[in-house]
């Protein structure tokens, strides 16, 4: 980016000094590009803070990962001048959002996070994949006989290695989409966590006395594991322990995930 | 009760778990039928006739159950822990007197390397405490608890639920779940796997001889098979629930998800009407400290929860768009 337009977006965005702004300003006059320009940052600005905040109580990765960014950032100051080198990526990229978002805008609010970024379902399935793809395997090596390797289940999860056969249903692939199809978040809901005050044996009168002096009870709060976690790192494990036990053994399979995969409730 | 000796288990420490086996026989109850024991359960309280066994051990709500000279008899559950899957079982009609010392849990969590039994059904077999901080999460129930590291040089991978002592007769743990990492596997012939299979079964008593397993010479060190026990604070908690009125551990819950990032732990959902909705805690929030405890990782979210009492006042710390904030929620109970 020329030095010029780096300092139309920074007066766009109110990132100069007063004396700066100024001399930008002043440098505009009679350049009818610049003012195009700088009236085009002007408004991408006010776009952005139109855009309606998610719901607080969503769960989103993509929050997530912005809060992360946002954190990381605020960590490098000052900021070098050569990062203001993305910023006509930035402006491009959030350009493309506004022309994606408009329509929704139109609409009611909508939440921001991806959908395919989370699934939630019940029973066996109820945990994604992680971001790479499971190689369900015995524990046994390879040297020993398939018709017995099938016989073990745990289950061994390589994050490094190439994706063998789907041998389950696969967990839902990340796709671009405008709108925000609802039904595809598989988030816990409110009947996972409902706020009940506790009752004396049953007597619904009783509720609020009883309420008063002991504590609220609540539905547990479930633990999620999503696709691909916000970051990948961490070097604790999160063992994920199977529904279904060995009908032999009562043992159940188990896989092995990073921690930054899981979101845990408490 | 019979020992399987591993093959790099010292001598001294083999003596010393066969002497806790036999120490431990007037209390130690073998689930299942004679054809097919499932488990085993220690005494809890003697005068109660509870005992505790871990789910996996248990299908249905009775089952049966035996103690050496004192012969056969029926057990129920009474109440089960879904973060830990541990069970408590309660007398039958037909429960005998029990003369037997019930079970201590341990003050402390052992150091690593301390080595342990794993009481299987009708025996027990020696391991290693690792501890780490980990997490164990039930599907079934999307139960989260801080967990630690076992390992043992046996192929054990089709074993679940069994309850884990120190030495000295100190439950320590109650192995969960098995998990033999990638590449430190050793080759399990069809018939070393088929062998194991009896001998979790509890059908290997002497037609394998003894030790079994050091005639599987097919598996040993390399073979390293890493289980998970929910951490001795979860064990603590669950047990002091079992042996209370209402035989149910209480949870206490601030009603909010977080997941690891590397800026600390990222609130990424809330839920409404709990305690964190109730001090405004919101999405994108990232936890610093709870009751004056560093809070950076999962394992010390569920840890410090996991200390606490429904009613609690907890304090805290959290940064909030880049301020730092301090709250103070009342801690709810949790129920199924």
């Amino acid at each position: 980016m020329k030095r010029k337009d780096d300092d139309l977006l920074r007066l766009a965005f109110g990132e100069l000094a007063a004396d700066s702004a100024r001399a930008v300003e002043a440098r505009t006059v009679g350049d009818a590009s610049a003012q195009a320009d700088l009236e085009a940052m002007r408004e991408l600005r006010a776009g952005l803070q139109r855009l309606p905040p998610p719901p607080p109580d969503t769960l989103s990765a993509e929050r997530l990962r912005a809060a992360i960014l946002d954190r990381e950032l605020r960590s490098r100051r000052p900021v070098p001048f050569f990062a203001w080198a993305w910023a006509p990526v930035a402006v491009a990229a959030l350009a493309a959002v506004l022309v994606v978002s408009r329509p929704a805008l139109k609409g009611d609010p909508q939440v921001v996070a991806n959908p395919s970024v989370l699934a939630f379902n019940r029973g066996e399935e109820a945990f994604a994949a992680p971001s790479f793809d499971p190689i369900e395997e015995p524990i046994v090596s390879s040297q020993a006989a398939p018709s017995e390797a099938t016989r073990s289940r745990a289950t061994v999860v390589r994050a490094s290695e190439p994706a063998a056969p789907a041998r389950r249903r696969s967990a839902p692939r990340r796709r671009r989409s405008r709108a925000v199809d609802a039904t595809r978040i598989q988030v816990p809901t409110g009947d996972l966590f409902a706020i009940e005050p506790r009752t004396q044996n049953g007597d619904p009168a009783s509720a609020f006395t009883v309420a008063a002096k002991e504590p609220d009870v609540m539905a547990a709060p479930t633990s999620s594991v999503v696709e691909g976690g916000p970051y990948s790192g961490g070097p604790e494990s999160v063992v994920i322990v199977s529904s279904k036990r060995d009908l032999d053994t009562g043992a159940r399979a188990a896989t092995e995930t990073e921690a930054s995969n899981v979101f845990v409730g408490g | 009760m019979s020992l399987w000796v591993v093959e790099s288990l010292a001598q001294a420490q083999t003596v010393a778990v066969q002497t806790l086996l036999d120490r431990l026989r007037p209390s130690v109850a073998v689930l299942g039928s004679a054809q097919r024991p499932t488990g085993s359960a220690t005494l809890l309280d003697a005068d109660r006739g509870l005992f505790l066994a871990h789910a996996d051990a248990i299908q249905g709500d009775t089952v049966q159950a035996r103690i050496g000279s004192l012969g056969r008899f029926r057990l129920k559950v009474v109440a089960r822990d879904e973060r830990t899957n541990l069970v408590l079982l309660g007398p039958g009609d037909d429960l005998p007197r029990l003369t037997g010392p019930t079970i201590n849990v341990a003050d402390a969590s052992p150091v690593p390397n301390t080595p342990i039994v794993v009481l299987l059904a009708d025996g027990g077999i020696g391991g290693s405490f690792v501890g780490g901080q980990s997490l164990l999460v039930q599907s079934e129930s999307r139960r989260a608890v801080p967990a630690s590291e076992l390992r043992f040089e046996t192929p054990l991978q089709l074993v679940a639920g069994a309850l884990v002592l120190t030495l000295d007769g100190r439950l320590v743990g109650t192995m969960g779940a098995t998990i033999a990492r990638a590449g430190n596997v050793a080759p399990v012939t069809p018939g070393a796997l088929a062998d194991v299979r009896s001998m979790v079964q509890g059908q290997s008593r002497g037609a394998l001889g003894s030790p079994f397993l050091r005639k599987g010479a097919s598996y040993g060190p390399q073979g390293m098979t890493v289980a998970y026990t929910p951490n001795l604070t979860a064990i603590q908690r669950t047990i002091a629930g079992f042996l209370s009125r209402d035989h149910q551990p209480e949870y206490a819950g601030l009603g909010l998800q977080v997941a690891e990032s590397p800026i600390g732990l990222v609130v990424v959902r809330v839920f409404p009407e709990s305690p964190a909705s109730r001090i405004k805690i919101q999405v994108g929030d990232t936890l610093l400290s709870m009751d004056g405890r560093s809070v950076q990782r999962q394992y010390d979210f569920l840890q410090v929860l996991l200390v606490a009492r429904p009613g609690d006042h907890m304090t805290i710390r959290l940064r909030h768009e880049g301020t730092e904030i301090t709250r103070e929620a009342v801690l709810a109970k949790t129920k199924r």
